[in-house]
């Protein structure tokens, strides 16, 4: 198994240890430190307590001794032969028998005792007289304590001290070095003291009662001087070894110091040294020490500081082995973990990763068993549901996009900068730029610069409330073309629910307008013509009124006139009277004729003549006409010509001929001269029409007026002093009627020579 | 011979009384249409002369209303207006019972050779 190592194999590791190690870090410190406590609270009891009797027996051992001197030292034998000895000569046989005495008994008393190595015995002035060893100088012992002690009547016991000369042992080895100490008892006689008995005592070779007994396999004991010098160990009761001289010292385990622990204990009183500390061989140890009573020796334990901590040594071995089992196990139960829970996670992590950037195509082991697997399990078809509806977001998408593309709206995606950021097709068409083009410029530059202000309070508008719907814009294409639009907003937000842009839509209604325009231009037109219309029918109803109101007081005029030139009146009136009458009448008829005329010239403009078409007999009629004329043409002196021939029927609205023809004569009879005046009237047949001419000698009319006459209410002299009268409504009242019959009318005039009028009609024979 | 002369033209009316009273006949004038409907189903009248344009009721409506109503109609009734009359317009005077119809441009002698 390949381990990744990641974050959380380490966080896993860490919580396992303090989960795990903590706890039995703190338990077993707890453990140690009442084991140690309880431990060296025993430890320093039994050290004392087996320390205090080593030291009361190894007392109790020399005062033995002591108790064996004073049994000597009050021998009645020895009190005698030390009187004897005392009081007689030195050379005298009672002097000698006394010593060989003493010699015997004191014979018996050494072999009796084997630690006492020799007896001495002296006078009160501290001579010695007496030694069972004759090596022994003859040393006084007056300034000696043990001495001084016996002569006060106590027993005296000098320091240790070595013996500085070869001295066979317990075992009947000699030693040079032997630890020995001298006991001194008073010899007291009839008369008080006599002299003083010095036993030399080996100390090294106590009873085995006066060591320590501890159930310690490495306790060592000894006896020592305060001068550091061993006096007796068990060690040695069976040896020979020279003995070493013993040096108690204690290195402080914080400090390195070195501390004597003799002198320590003499400044301090501190008997016991559980810290630890080097002894005599080397060893660490712990030890206590014990001042012998009455001596100037100290009494010794040790043990072995590893046998003495053995217990909490263990504990601290099962601790740490513990702990280390612990941790060899956490480390295995992480890495199992790691690789059953972790891995997996971290897989899936990764997995989730991959997910969340969008990356949908990943493969989830979902293997396994437990809620590991369940969890992939889960995310698995969480990732299938997702590719699901991503697919089905990937359809829609593409659904709206294309809408969106392939819209004929036009759409546009901006941000809140009013900078584009998409468009479809029909919006880049619409405004000829290519897409690549518009995408990256501001709305504005495509808004008609008339409705730029309006655009901008709009948008200012949507960024607040977020709303902009059927908004009416003016927008500008590439070629200047302007169309209004109406815009409507598709908000998008961020995930934060912030507005980021919009998609717009932008519907173009310029059909609208155009049609919009179209039904205006339509109403216009329906209103001029109804106006039209209606006018018309005031131009009828003006007709009506003034043919109506006009004639209606020529009546009474004219009737007057006809009742004055009655036959009943007709005597009544001088000539000159019925003159005047009859000027009434016909300038009357005048106005009668210049009515027809308006309201004839008026019906024409209105369509409203209807010509009754028919064959007519032109020749009748302009014979007819002729008649009618002929005594005016007289009375006016002109040349009036009739120049028809035979002329076949033509096909047309009598009445209006009649007009036709009397309006062109009357009309000539206006401008031919005075005196040798001439009217022709005449027609020609040619190619199924019937051409009629009025021809005159007149002023004739210039080649720009010819152009005009045929207008209404045009006048061929418009002079202020015209010499002709008229409405100038004849000319045009012509051409209508020819037209209306579907003829021509046309003139050939020459200025000063005359005029002709041709008008041509349909003949249907 | 009686003549009913309808007209609202008070001035018409009373120039044509005084000729048609030279020329020997007995004139009587009207000076609406509804007033000339009510004088011709009252009394007998042996020429009507009826203007178009009146007001309460028209020529036209005179004519509807004595078409068939007046038992003793007047032998003719002669239309005389001021209003230029179209083809249509002569057409249905005509049928509703005018014997005549005359502009008024045209003189008093004309109309008594229309009347009579």
């Amino acid at each position: 198994m390949i381990l990744n190592f990641s974050s959380y194999h380490f966080k896993i590791l860490a919580l396992a240890l303090c989960l795990g190690i903590v706890p039995t870090s703190v338990l077993g410190g707890i453990l140690i430190f009442d084991n140690l406590n309880s431990n060296t609270s025993k430890l320093e009891n039994e050290l004392v307590l087996s320390t205090t009797n080593a030291a009361n027996g190894y007392s109790e051992w020399i005062f033995e001794h002591v108790r064996q001197l004073e049994g000597i030292s009050s021998d009645k034998q020895l009190i005698s032969e030390t009187n004897h000895m005392i009081n007689s000569d030195e050379n005298s046989p009672e002097h000698f028998f006394a010593n060989f005495n003493l010699e015997t008994k004191i014979g018996s008393e050494l072999e009796k005792n084997p630690n006492f190595l020799e007896i001495l015995i002296c006078d009160t002035d501290g001579n010695v007289f007496f030694t069972s060893d004759i090596s022994l100088p003859n040393v006084s012992q007056k300034n000696e304590s043990h001495f001084q002690n016996a002569l006060s009547g106590k027993i005296g016991i000098s320091d240790v001290f070595l013996a500085n000369k070869s001295l066979k042992n317990k075992f009947g080895v000699y030693e040079n070095n032997l630890p020995t100490m001298l006991i001194s008892s008073p010899i007291i006689g009839d008369v008080g003291i006599i002299g003083v008995l010095t036993a030399r005592v080996d100390l090294s070779s106590p009873s085995s009662f006066s060591f320590a007994e501890l159930d310690y396999r490495s306790v060592d004991s000894y006896v020592v001087n305060d001068e550091n010098y061993f006096v007796a160990t068990p060690k040695f009761l069976e040896t020979e070894l020279q003995k070493p001289e013993l040096k108690l010292l204690a290195s402080n385990p914080l400090s390195g110091e070195i501390i004597d622990i003799i002198q320590n204990y003499n400044d301090k009183g501190t008997n016991v040294n559980l810290i630890g500390y080097s002894n005599y061989n080397g060893d660490e140890v712990i030890g206590s020490i014990f001042p012998i009573e009455g001596t100037d020796m100290l009494y010794v334990v040790e043990i072995n500081k590893n046998e003495a901590f053995i217990d909490i040594i263990q504990l601290q071995i099962f601790l740490y082995s513990s702990i280390g089992v612990l941790f060899s196990l956490i480390v295995s139960i992480s890495l199992y973990f790691t690789s059953n829970l972790v891995t997996p996670i971290k897989k899936l992590k990764d997995v989730t990763h991959k997910v969340t950037e969008g990356n949908l195509d990943v493969v989830i082991d979902t293997k396994g068993k437990g809620e590991i697997h369940d969890l992939s399990d889960s995310f698995s078809s969480m990732v299938s549901s997702l590719k699901e509806s991503r697919s089905l977001q990937a359809q829609a998408e593409s659904k709206y996009r294309n809408l969106y593309e392939k819209s004929p709206a036009l759409h546009r995606t901006v941000n809140t900068e009013g900078i584009i950021l998409d468009c479809n097709e029909s919006y880049a068409k619409r405004f000829g730029i290519p897409k690549n083009e518009i995408v990256g410029t501001s709305i504005f530059e495509h808004v008609s610069p008339e409705h730029t202000e309006y655009m901008k309070s709009v948008f200012e508008d949507w960024k607040n409330s977020g709303n902009v719907f059927d908004t009416e814009i003016w927008f500008k294409t590439k070629d200047g073309e302007k169309f209004p639009g109406l815009i409507s907003v598709n908000n998008l937000y961020d995930t934060n629910g912030k507005l980021i842009g919009s998609n717009t839509l932008i519907q173009d209604i310029s059909d609208f307008y155009k049609t919009l325009e179209a039904q205006e231009e339509r109403k216009n037109v329906e209103q001029e013509m109804q106006q039209v219309k209606h006018l018309n029918k005031q131009k009828d109803e003006f007709l009506s009124i003034v043919s109506h109101e006009l004639r209606t007081p020529l009546i009474p005029i004219k009737g007057n006139c006809e009742i004055l030139l009655d036959k009943n009146f007709a005597d009544q009136l001088t000539d000159d009277q019925r003159k005047f009458v009859e000027s009434i009448v016909s300038n009357s008829k005048r106005l009668d004729v210049l009515i027809d005329k308006i309201l004839l010239a008026q019906k024409l403009d209105l369509n409203k003549y209807q010509f009754s078409m028919s064959d007519v007999n032109a020749t009748n009629l302009i014979n007819d006409i002729f008649q009618s004329y002929n005594s005016l043409m007289k009375q006016k002196n002109i040349q009036f010509v009739n120049s028809i021939k035979d002329i076949p029927k033509v096909f047309c609205d009598e009445n209006a001929l009649h007009e036709v023809l009397t309006n062109l004569i009357n009309n000539a009879t206006e401008f031919v001269p005075p005196e040798n005046g001439m009217i022709e009237v005449g027609a020609n047949t040619k190619d199924g029409m019937v051409e009629f001419f009025v021809k005159d000698n007149g002023i004739g009319i210039s080649k720009e007026k010819q152009e005009r006459i045929f207008d209404k209410f045009y006048q061929l002299d418009s002079t202020h002093t015209r010499t002709h009268g008229g409405l100038g409504l004849g000319l045009a009242i012509c051409q209508k009627l020819v037209k209306g019959m579907d003829g021509n009318i046309r003139v050939m005039s020459e200025e000063g020579k005359g005029t002709t009028f041709y008008f041509s009609l349909r003949s249907n024979v | 011979m009686k003549i009913l002369i309808i007209d609202d033209d008070h001035e018409t009316c009373n120039v044509l009384e005084q000729y048609l009273k030279l020329q020997g006949y007995y004139p009587t004038s009207v000076y609406d249409g509804k007033r000339g409907i009510d004088e011709i189903k009252s009394n007998h009248y042996d020429r009507v002369i009826l203007d178009m344009s009146m007001p309460k009721a028209s020529g036209i409506d005179v004519l509807n209303e004595i078409k068939d109503a007046v038992p003793e109609k007047p032998e003719k009734i002669v239309v005389y207006s001021a209003v230029p009359f179209s083809k249509e317009d002569e057409n249905l005077i005509m049928s509703k019972g005018a014997s005549a119809l005359l502009s008024k441009k045209v003189g008093f002698p004309q109309l008594v050779q229309a009347l009579v």
